[in-house]
């Protein structure tokens, strides 16, 4: 098992690269994404079963061949050979499994740094907003998962935690022990990322009220426009780190701390709550009426 | 005339109309009312006062309003729908940040600077900002070191405890999953962190009425008046219909410098 790096969290995001498909990571696309890992999860585990069997078979029949003595011995090797051949082959199969596997992980991983780094990251001033309000994105799964935008990225790594404990991941107990402490203090390293731009946040929105157009107390600098989209691109900044953050808590997760069939097994969990949470929340926003204030508490206004 | 009975008797409406309504009363009643007494040659103290307290009370009725629509309902005051593109990035847990009062308060007392204009009105208004902040009591300095010391506490442990309600939702999440796969009784694991997201609501809300309450207790009439004439004009001046329009427009040809994230590629393994 690899180990998390030490390296800060927020300065291993760099990656450059060929230019990729710009694949934006819908609903049917996760889905599907998470059937074809399901699926390799499902043949790598189905050829270890057919190999045990085939080991017995042979192994049986290597007894009896023993009794008769003076059984050619062409014939053994040609058989050995055979047996060798067939061996390799279904070994060949179970390597090509994994590495299908690991193009897989590799290949979610790249739709959410698509998603993350490229499509979630503003564009048009009206774009802040829209990100850190998104209209397709129910209130309520937003304010129990959310964090400037999309997943806390460390609610996103407890959430693994919570899995491997319930002994949801299929590595051994020694493996999870050492996993719950890489990832314990990951947690912590991603928390303290978190409150650093929570800090950045608060301090442009405190600070606001100083630097807005329509406050009269600088009222000699620039336009009101110009005013407002320079506050509005120090947002944008806080949303970049974000972002990245988000994509680094997950890469780092996936990539360094868990085995691959692990990773597997916790990006097919991690898209199925998303969508469950998603699906509950939308539900919960179509059947309530709008939010709703009592007339006679309050009096006249 | 059905409908006209029924929204007689009816007693609750959408938050989003009452928002409206009271930004409209905010913008073209409460503070030209304020304005016009604290422009006056010789400001009626008597007049100023009842104008205060109006403004105040106006403030202190929205606080309420917010609190009285949480009920079951926060999440959606927390991601309000009603507020525009142009407020809703500076938005705090449903409204602005607690420390805007305290920062506004903060800049007429550091603002020594009296020649910053020229023309006939604003050396009137500007007058009087000079005589309502010159020497000021330090008992009011005092007030807002404790008004920041107190928000220095409460702001982190009230984001604390929204981040601490989020981990026990994906914890409860991840069992629920590993249980029920695919059945996963998202409703159930939710209710309580609902709860929870009520109660950091209106502990948020209560912060920001609590601090502008102490905030105008202290000050007198005039400093009350012009604290509260800024504060007013910041709350409207999001909701200008000509800067909204404009920066609609601008904001097609979005931000100069464009981020670019390279996409990545991972090494194969040998």
């Amino acid at each position: 098992m690899k180990r998390a790096s030490s390296t800060p969290l927020m300065k291993c995001g760099e990656e450059s690269g060929e230019k990729n498909q710009e694949d934006e990571e819908d609903t049917d696309g996760f889905l599907m994404a998470r059937r074809r890992i399901q699926n390799s999860i499902d043949k790598v585990e189905g050829n270890d079963v057919s190999h045990r069997v085939h080991c017995i078979s042979l192994y049986s029949h290597r007894r009896h061949s023993h009794d008769r003595a003076d059984q050619n011995s062409m014939e053994k090797y040609g058989l050995w050979r055979q047996e060798q051949k067939s061996r390799a082959a279904k070994l060949e199969q179970q390597l090509k499994a994994r590495w299908t596997l690991e193009d897989m992980i590799d290949e979610q991983l790249k739709q959410f740094h698509n998603h993350y780094n490229r499509a979630m990251v503003p564009t048009q001033f009206e774009d802040v907003a829209q990100i850190l309000m998104p209209k397709g994105a129910p209130p309520l799964e937003m304010a129990s998962v959310g964090w400037l935008g999309d997943w806390r990225p460390s609610a996103i790594l407890e959430l693994l935690r919570a899995l491997a404990r319930s002994s949801y991941l299929s590595s051994s107990v020694a493996d999870s022990v050492e996993t719950d402490r890489i990832l314990s203090q990951l947690i912590n390293e991603v928390r303290i990322e978190e409150t650093v731009l929570d800090e950045e946040m608060a301090e442009i929105q405190a600070t606001c009220i100083l630097h807005l157009p329509f406050s009269p107390i600088n009222r000699t600098r620039g336009s009101p426009l110009a005013q407002v989209q320079s506050e509005l691109k120090k947002i944008k900044q806080v949303i970049i780190k974000a972002q990245q953050l988000r994509f680094k808590a997950l890469e780092l997760a996936v990539k360094k701390v868990l085995s691959q069939v692990d990773a597997a097994e916790f990006l097919v969990a991690f898209a199925g709550i998303q969508d469950a949470i998603h699906q509950f929340a939308a539900r919960q926003k179509f059947q309530k009426s709008p939010v709703s204030v009592s007339v006679k508490a309050l009096g006249s206004v | 005339m059905m409908k006209a009975l029924f929204n007689r008797w009816r007693t609750s409406r959408p938050f989003k109309d009452f928002y409206t309504e009271w930004i409209t009363s905010l913008k073209s009643t409460l503070l030209p009312l304020l304005r016009r007494s604290l422009s006056s040659s010789s400001p009626d103290l008597l007049i100023l006062s009842t104008h205060v307290d109006l403004l105040h009370s106006h403030f202190h009725s929205y606080f309420t309003a917010l609190d009285r629509a949480s009920n079951n309902e926060a999440t959606h005051l927390l991601f309000p729908d009603w507020r525009n593109p142009l407020e809703k990035p500076f938005l705090w847990l449903g409204d602005f940040h607690p420390y805007i009062f305290t920062n506004l308060l903060r800049s007429f007392l550091e603002d020594d600077d009296s020649d910053a204009n020229d023309d006939g009105q604003a050396v009137e208004f500007r007058g009087k900002v000079c005589n309502a902040w010159r020497n000021v009591d330090c008992s009011l300095w005092h007030n807002v070191e404790q008004m920041e010391c107190g928000l220095r506490l409460m702001v982190p442990s009230i984001v604390a405890r929204h981040k601490d309600a989020q981990a026990a939702v994906v914890d409860k999440l991840a069992v629920g999953w590993r249980r029920e796969r695919g059945e996963l009784k998202v409703g159930e694991v939710l209710g309580d962190v609902v709860d929870e997201l009520n109660r950091v609501f209106l502990d948020a809300n209560r912060l920001r009425r609590s601090v502008l309450g102490d905030i105008i207790g202290a000050l007198n009439v005039l400093q009350a008046a012009l604290f509260l004439e800024r504060l007013a004009q910041f709350y409207v001046g999001f909701c200008d219909a000509e800067l909204l329009a404009e920066f609609r427009k601008a904001s097609v040809k979005g931000f100069s410098s464009s981020h670019f994230a390279g996409s990545i590629n991972y090494p194969k393994r040998e």
